[in-house]
């Protein structure tokens, strides 16, 4: 073969291959066939503090679920975004783990960013956390609940330094005495229904935190077992939990604070 | 902040919420006699049903039953009617209690030691 029909069967190659995978914006008239509409009705708990003489109601939403992401976070950002600047909400991480979005979602707590929008004709109902002050809208005032979390001392108190200088050591079970209490994220869905919480909010302290409590407790490092177990023996920091199990049901991450409860109850009697 | 701080807040927003004073008589000590009287009370109601009626088992499960009934219903005026927050009804109900569950232990007491006592009663009312 010569040079040239050899470079030119090559160019040929070449163009045989290359052109169908580029894509500019132009060619891109390909789209998928449009999925047909598919409106859904969210009903919104609205209240604006700068008209403090008007009542809190609900405001009725509609969107194209079609056009919309799978979560209730995604259905009310693109409310905000398109619909109505002034739905005000806190979010941040869109994947449950900053606890920002916890709100009551069809008369169930749960974080907006892992809750799916249920695909039927129902109207979507969403509160915020009940039985709390609200600052706007979705967003409940926490002040409360972040003092009370900060009255436990929610921090490693160790008796003496480490051994080697560097780092407090354990066992790999006293280490698996804290699975399912350090993952919590104390986004208050589990404390705010709890109806013990919603009548003595100022003086129990409510599953959340009580189950940050206990994980201290439980930390085999922490040497301020005594101290920490004796501030709660009162009637109400721990003893208004009447196990009515709200809080395990709710916790959208799946933990078990009336577990935790339970074993800082059992605790508690033995000290 | 401090201007405007929340009137359901106690303190600035960086104070830790207070604690009551520990006292474990009326925390872990008033708990743990709570769960064993009510668990008291199945071993001593199935006794009423194998031994033979008599006064010193009535006696015993009357207090146990009247006690464990005082106690609940403490706990229900904790939660709702707390002198903290009822500085008047709180007290009234309170003593409301007490005095409602002195008069049943003393009725109770004469019925068990004047008449046929209370498993007698049960034992006649019960219609399977």
């Amino acid at each position: 073969m010569s040079l040239p029909t050899l470079l030119s069967s090559a160019s040929f190659a070449l163009k045989r291959t290359a052109p169908k995978s580029f894509r500019t914006l132009a060619t891109a008239v390909n789209t998928p066939p449009a999925k047909p509409e598919q409106i859904k009705k969210f009903q919104i708990y609205r209240w604006n503090p700068d008209k403090p003489a008007e009542k809190p109601h609900l405001q009725t939403y509609s969107i194209d679920l079609s056009k919309c992401g799978p979560m209730v976070l995604d259905a009310i950002l693109k409310i905000k975004n398109e619909l109505d600047p002034t739905l005000t909400f806190r979010r941040s991480c869109r994947e449950g783990i900053c606890g920002s979005c916890a709100m009551n979602i069809d008369g169930v707590n749960t974080l907006a960013c892992l809750k799916r929008i249920e695909k039927d004709e129902k109207d979507m109902k969403i509160y915020p956390l009940p039985h709390m002050y609200i600052i706007k809208d979705l967003v409940p005032d926490m002040t409360q609940f972040y003092k009370q979390y900060k009255s436990i001392e929610p921090y490693l108190q160790a008796e003496k330094a480490p051994e080697d200088g560097r780092e407090h050591l354990q066992s790999r079970e006293d280490r698996k005495k804290l699975d399912g209490m350090y993952e919590c994220i104390l986004c208050a869905c589990c404390s705010t229904s709890c109806p013990s919480y919603w009548w003595n909010q100022d003086e129990y302290l409510g599953p959340a935190v009580l189950m940050q409590a206990y994980r201290w407790i439980a930390d085999s490092r922490d040497g301020k077992t005594a101290e920490r177990l004796s501030k709660l023996q009162n009637p109400f920091s721990v003893y208004r939990c009447h196990t009515i199990f709200n809080c395990t049901k709710t916790c959208p991450k799946g933990l078990n604070p009336a577990k935790a409860i339970a074993s800082l109850k059992m605790e508690l009697s033995q000290a | 902040m401090a201007a405007t701080a929340y009137k359901h807040v106690q303190g600035t927003v960086n104070d830790p919420t207070p604690f009551p004073a520990p006292n474990k008589a009326h925390g872990s000590y008033h708990w743990t006699f709570e769960r064993l009287l009510s668990a008291s009370l199945v071993p001593l109601v199935g006794a009423t049903a194998v031994s033979s009626v008599n006064p010193i088992l009535d006696g015993i499960l009357s207090v146990a039953i009247v006690a464990h009934s005082h106690m609940g219903f403490d706990q229900i005026l904790i939660d709702y009617l707390h002198p903290r927050n009822w500085p008047i009804l709180g007290p009234i109900a309170k003593w409301t209690l007490r005095v409602v569950t002195g008069t049943v232990l003393v009725g109770v007491y004469q019925f068990n030691t004047n008449d046929i006592g209370i498993t007698e009663l049960i034992k006649k009312g019960w219609k399977a």
